[in-house]
């Protein structure tokens, strides 16, 4: 045909398009070479093909929608003017809990316990014609761990915060399995995450309890044994009574004293008998105010303000130790209220269910990734050698 | 006999497309480079843009692939719809070839574009993966199917305008105006449409191109949300515009050859 085009179109057309069409001819593998580059693409696709329409086992995929959530007070939700759901905090909270979860879904922890009691040995057996699907028999535990990752996908979708956990299974039976077994530790992971944080919050406030206490009896018997010692219920009291005592004394002796200047005016002997009672009383006054306070002050006597003193500093002792208490008992009480209020929850959106078809994406996907891979080659490499030729 | 055609058709386009491209490096300043820089540049400067603005960052997916994608995908649609507007008058110099229809020049224009912005693109997505060491792209089947569902509509679009346009002056010149500027602000290249209030999506979702655009960023990063979006609607303006234009082309062909004047020599 090409021919005929030629007849049509004549020498001159040729000599038009000719360079055009020998500069496509430039970049084809030699006549005499069997495989050009069409036929083995040709042949690519066709193995493709073949694989994803023939010998590809079936797939069968279960999805499960959750989302984590922890109870808010009302009132507490602002909606924003781009997007209701975007910026609430509940949605940012689902969204990093879940990137989370994802991370920990493919952990080796999470493939052990799952592979065992899935017995994905046997499950995910490879089986005649399709050698590519499955667990090799021999897997080591990083083959298997690359292989659990390609079975569970978990999305966190930004938008609403949802979790989607997808599986993927030989038969429908395991891809339902595996999925509710991954439910249970994405529970657990959840509820694991949050205890072991209020455990530990509680557990610390808890010790403080115990140290305020002991630190409470500790006070109180320095202080109990400061008043056995110095038999004296209260120093501050009795110091207090001694003060009362003194200040009555010298009120009295205020008293004498001007009685005794009265009589001095009244009798013009100073030696009489009046005067001097009034006289001795005075001075035996004023040597008992001079004793009792002498008795508060020095340390030979009661040492009342010294006893004071320290009364003072154990009680300050005793007072700081009970609001130490009341502090860290409520410390206990606000963790574990704290605790109740940030516990989250896995709400199930959609439960997984068990497929009755298989996943007829993959094949497609596979089909279409060749033949879309053959294009993108055959683009750029078209383009390039297309330039190539120009330079 | 139909085997022997299609190659003769396969073998017209790959010439043209290889004229095409030729001129195309004849005429850009830097060369074949200058082809893949137009797009690259767009991307760069939005993002020294953001960068100097200190947008928020695009939590979605990959912002330079975010970008990219929206950037590489609307160029490819408007250099294809407008080139099949405008593009017939320029090949004049093969009109006496009877067996070149002005068909194929266009279907060649249209190779030539999916050629130089699908290597940008691929540039783009190795240089990000290489970046971070991790393929980024979750379904290249679908990225390509779509890839090339908008250059079909954008050729469907753009034939179909350029007829009907030869009969009403206006509706090519109103469709070119949407082409070049309604389709650069309504096409998701600047913000990302989830976003958006809900009344204001719902008008954007009537544009095709947007759709063809989430569902690219989609099917490289499945988490991407894509509300509203639909691949069923691109699939309808893909095969409706094409088919609607194939019609019209068959019964105007005469009419648009009469249109060019003949060439000379």
């Amino acid at each position: 045909m090409t021919l005929n085009f030629d007849r049509q179109t004549g020498p001159r057309a040729l000599s038009a398009l000719g360079e055009s069409f020998q500069s496509v001819k430039t970049f084809r593998l030699p006549a005499r070479s069997k495989i050009t580059p069409l036929s083995a693409t040709v042949l690519l696709i066709a193995v493709a093909a073949l694989y994803a329409f023939g010998l590809g086992r079936a797939r069968f995929k279960v999805t499960s929608d959750f989302l984590i959530r922890q109870p808010m007070p009302p009132g507490t939700l602002m909606p924003t003017v781009l997007g209701p759901l975007t910026g609430s905090p509940s949605v940012l909270g689902s969204l990093e809990d879940g990137r989370y979860l994802a991370f920990y879904l493919h952990s080796p922890e999470v493939m052990r316990r799952v592979f065992l009691r899935l017995l994905a040995e046997r499950r995910y057996a490879r089986r005649l014609p399709d050698l590519l699907a499955g667990l090799p028999a021999d897997a080591n535990r990083d083959q298997q761990l690359a292989f659990f990752r390609r079975q569970v996908q978990v999305w966190p979708q930004d938008l609403s915060g949802v979790i989607q956990l997808t599986t993927t299974g030989l038969d429908a039976q395991t891809a339902l399995l595996l999925n509710q077994l991954l439910l249970q530790e994405a529970r657990l992971f959840v509820n694991d995450m949050n205890q072991t944080i209020s455990r530990d919050q509680l557990g610390f406030a808890q010790e403080e309890v115990l140290r305020s206490r002991q630190r409470l009896d500790q006070a109180t018997a320095k202080l109990d044994a400061f008043k056995s010692r110095y038999g004296q219920l209260d120093p501050i009291q009795e110091s207090a009574a001694t003060s009362g005592l003194i200040t009555a004394l010298e009120a009295s002796l205020v008293n004498l004293q001007v009685e005794e200047a009265r009589l001095k005016r009244q009798f013009r002997d100073p030696q009489a008998p009046e005067v001097l009672v009034v006289t001795d009383q005075v001075q035996e006054l004023q040597k008992q105010i001079q004793k009792e306070r002498a008795s508060v002050v020095s340390p030979g006597g009661k040492a009342l303000n010294n006893r004071a003193t320290e009364a003072t500093k154990l009680q300050n002792e005793v007072i700081f130790a009970t609001e130490n208490l009341k502090a860290s008992m409520l410390a206990v009480e606000n963790s574990r209220m704290e605790s109740q209020r940030q516990l989250k929850f896995l709400v199930m959106l959609s439960d997984p269910q068990a497929p009755e078809v298989q996943d007829w994406n993959w094949r497609f996907q596979v089909f279409l990734g060749v033949v879309g891979g053959a294009i993108v080659i055959w683009g750029v490499a078209s383009f390039l050698l297309g330039i190539r030729s120009r330079v | 006999m139909i085997l022997d055609s299609i190659r003769l058709q396969i073998g017209i386009v790959r010439a043209l497309a290889f004229r095409d491209q030729r001129e195309r490096i004849s005429k850009s300043p830097f060369g074949a480079p200058g082809l893949l820089l137009e797009p690259l540049l767009f991307v760069v400067i939005i993002l020294i843009l953001r960068l100097l603005l200190r947008v928020r960052e695009i939590e979605f997916m990959n912002p330079v692939l975010w970008l990219a994608s929206g950037f590489v995908v609307y160029y490819l649609f408007t250099k294809i719809a407008i080139k099949a507007l405008t593009g017939i008058a320029r090949s004049q110099r093969l009109a006496d070839l009877r067996r070149i229809r002005p068909l194929d020049f266009l279907i060649a224009g249209a190779v030539v574009e999916l050629q130089i912005y699908g290597t940008c693109l691929f540039f783009v997505v190795l240089a990000v993966s290489l970046f971070q060491w991790q393929i980024l792209v979750a379904d290249p089947g679908a990225a390509v199917l779509l890839f090339l569902l908008v250059a079909v509509t954008a050729l469907g679009v753009g034939l179909t305008s350029l007829i009907v346009g030869h009969r009403f002056k206006v509706f090519k010149f109103v469709v070119e105006v949407v082409i070049k500027q309604l389709l650069l602000w309504t096409s998701g290249l600047f913000y990302v449409p989830p976003m958006l209030p809900d009344n204001a999506r719902a008008l954007l979702l009537w544009n095709p191109l947007l759709h063809g655009i989430e569902l690219f960023r989609h099917a490289m990063q499945p988490t991407y949300p894509i509300p509203g979006i639909s691949l069923s609607y691109v699939l309808i303006w893909a095969f409706v515009s094409l088919g609607f234009s194939m019609l019209s082309y068959g019964n105007n062909e005469q009419l648009l050859a009469a249109d060019e004047p003949r060439a000379e020599s």
